[in-house]
């Protein structure tokens, strides 16, 4: 009888234990935010869009772009333009720009040099870089200081690099845009709250883009529309070649200019100095 | 019927007031094409011009005040958030071997005290010894001045090697210390292409205003900074290349994020 007691509490014990491990492995789970089927269901779409554009070889695209530009005053105000972007992979790419204020703008680049022209002020600059696309805009961007928004969608890197900035990601609804039927995603970086239009279908294209830096004063905001899809467009070597417009001007970029002036201006200091 | 003439009158006398006031409306608004491209110097720039899905501006508290120009809207932007945190943790380092530094240099303090500690009890010895020396025959004397002579030297040169032995450490610390600092910089900022995820958000650093008489050679410049100032900006080309004078500054033109910029630059021929 005695050995009976001790049996039932002894099993009383071991079931209390294994009932408080199940709650706190239970506990431990839920310190990771689940993710809900439509968050997974986002970041798919996402991804899918990413390894569409990515593997496109060829396509071209017309988007329609306004950002929002906090002045010292504390003043929003909107410029826009518009982009004609050809994208030849691996090596070759062509954007025709018009920003709102007229002033037309053309990159080029043919796998070995990346030109910018600028067709309103006749100047042109131009460096080399070979090495494809990807190695082009990074350059462009990094070392060169220029701009090119939504680049990151021009790279065969697109699914790493979102993979790498996307923190969270989800679905907002089922939607209409421009007529096409589209997945509307709202996701957040480190540092930028964006929202995308994926078409829906077979053919997984951005259709809308926008970003809210929401770090940045004013939390201002990049907006983007894609229309004109050709992903099988017809295109020559002639595109991406640069032939400098009679009476053109040569100039540097800015960080080229900058080193070779600091340059000089210590050879001037120099000669100064000198009696 | 003579009222009829007076309404046709008053209508347009109406009429050519509220042209006029049409018209003036139209003069303040700034009229042309050409008033609007250059309208109110309203900057173009900023992060969301980036386009980018990251931005160096953001994780920086999220302000960006210290970085505006006073008065003129183009916007200086800030110095990229890798090489400030390169700069910061440089400084710390800097800091921190400047610590490590600190028992080298108060140990060659204590050594430089104890040297001269030493040299006074060499000298309150000397004069002791010769004090002696004088009861001495001048034999011993000679003998004791040799002995002490001999002590002094060794003393003297078993302290400056331990000198040269502190320096010589404390150099190769530095030295390590320095070429740990670019390795982690190298690492951290320049490792590859694609960055911390941030290497597509090609903030540039254009200065919008002149803010002191001068500036510096390299610094870049809107066409709005430039052309207001009090001077008559000048063009000439030299060898092929296009500069624009205004007063004693020279400015030759390049592209920088989405526009073409004015760099300051050495007076042509140098």
């Amino acid at each position: 009888m005695k050995y009976k007691t001790f049996g039932f509490i002894g099993l009383f014990t071991l079931l209390c234990l294994s009932g408080l491990t199940a709650l706190a492995e239970g506990e431990a789970q839920s310190a990771e935010p689940p993710v809900s089927e439509s968050q997974a269901e986002a970041r798919v779409i996402l991804m899918e869009m990413a390894g569409f554009l990515s593997k496109t070889q060829r396509f071209r695209v017309t988007t329609h772009s306004a950002h929002d530009a906090v002045q010292g005053n504390g003043r929003k105000i909107e410029f826009g333009e518009v982009r004609n972007v050809t994208v030849s992979r691996p090596d070759q790419l062509r954007i025709e720009i018009e920003r709102s204020d007229g002033n037309r703008n053309l990159i080029l680049y043919d796998g070995s040099n990346i030109t910018v022209n600028s067709l309103t002020e006749k100047v042109y600059a131009q460096t080399e870089k070979p090495g494809g696309i990807d190695a082009a805009i990074a350059y462009f961007i990094q070392e060169l200081h220029m701009h090119l928004p939504l680049a990151v969608l021009l790279t065969s890197r697109l699914g790493a690099e979102l993979e790498n900035r996307v923190q969270s990601i989800d679905y907002v609804e089922s939607t209409d845009i421009f007529g096409v039927p589209a997945h509307h995603l709202a996701g957040l970086t480190e540092t930028v709250d964006f929202q995308v239009w994926v078409a829906a279908g077979d053919r997984s294209l951005p259709l809308r883009v926008v970003l809210t830096y929401r770090y940045a004063e004013g939390q201002p905001q990049y907006r983007a529309q894609f229309s004109d899809w050709d992903l099988a467009p017809e295109i020559n070597n002639a595109m991406f070649t640069f032939t400098p417009p009679q009476g053109a001007q040569k100039i540097s970029f800015l960080n080229q200019l900058q080193n070779v002036a600091v340059q000089q201006g210590e050879a001037a200091e120099q000669a100064g100095e000198q009696p | 019927m003579m009222i009829r003439p007076t309404i046709i009158f008053t209508f347009l006398c109406t009429t050519i007031f509220l042209l006029g006031g049409i018209i003036n409306e139209i003069e303040a608004r700034g009229g042309g094409l050409a008033s609007a491209r250059r309208g109110g110097n309203f900057s173009r720039s900023g992060p969301a011009a980036s386009g980018s899905f990251s931005s160096r501006s953001g994780r920086q508290s999220g302000s960006l005040s210290s970085s505006r120009q006073a008065g003129m809207s183009q916007r200086s932007m800030q110095q990229p958030r890798g090489q400030q945190a390169g700069t910061s943790r440089m400084d710390t380092r800097h800091s921190q071997s400047q610590q490590a530094r600190s028992p080298g240099q108060t140990s060659r303090q204590e050594s430089r005290s104890a040297q001269q500690s030493r040299n006074q009890q060499a000298r309150s010895d000397q004069l002791q010894q010769s004090k002696q020396s004088r009861e001495q025959s001048a034999t011993d004397r000679e003998e004791d001045r040799q002995r002490q002579r001999d002590e002094s030297r060794e003393d003297w040169q078993e302290d400056r090697q331990e000198h040269r032995d502190e320096v010589r450490e404390d150099w190769q610390q530095h030295a390590d210390d320095a070429r740990e600092d670019r390795q982690d910089f190298y690492e951290d900022e320049i490792d590859d292409d694609w960055g911390e995820g941030d290497w597509d958000a090609g903030e540039v650093l254009v200065a919008g205003a002149i803010v002191a008489g001068t500036v510096a050679i390299g610094t870049a410049l809107t066409y709005d900074a430039v052309y207001s100032q009090s001077c008559t900006v000048t063009e000439l080309v030299v060898s092929g290349v296009t500069y624009y004078q205004c007063g004693p500054t020279w400015y030759s033109r390049a592209y920088a994020g989405d526009s073409i910029t004015y760099v300051v630059v050495a007076p042509p021929g140098y």
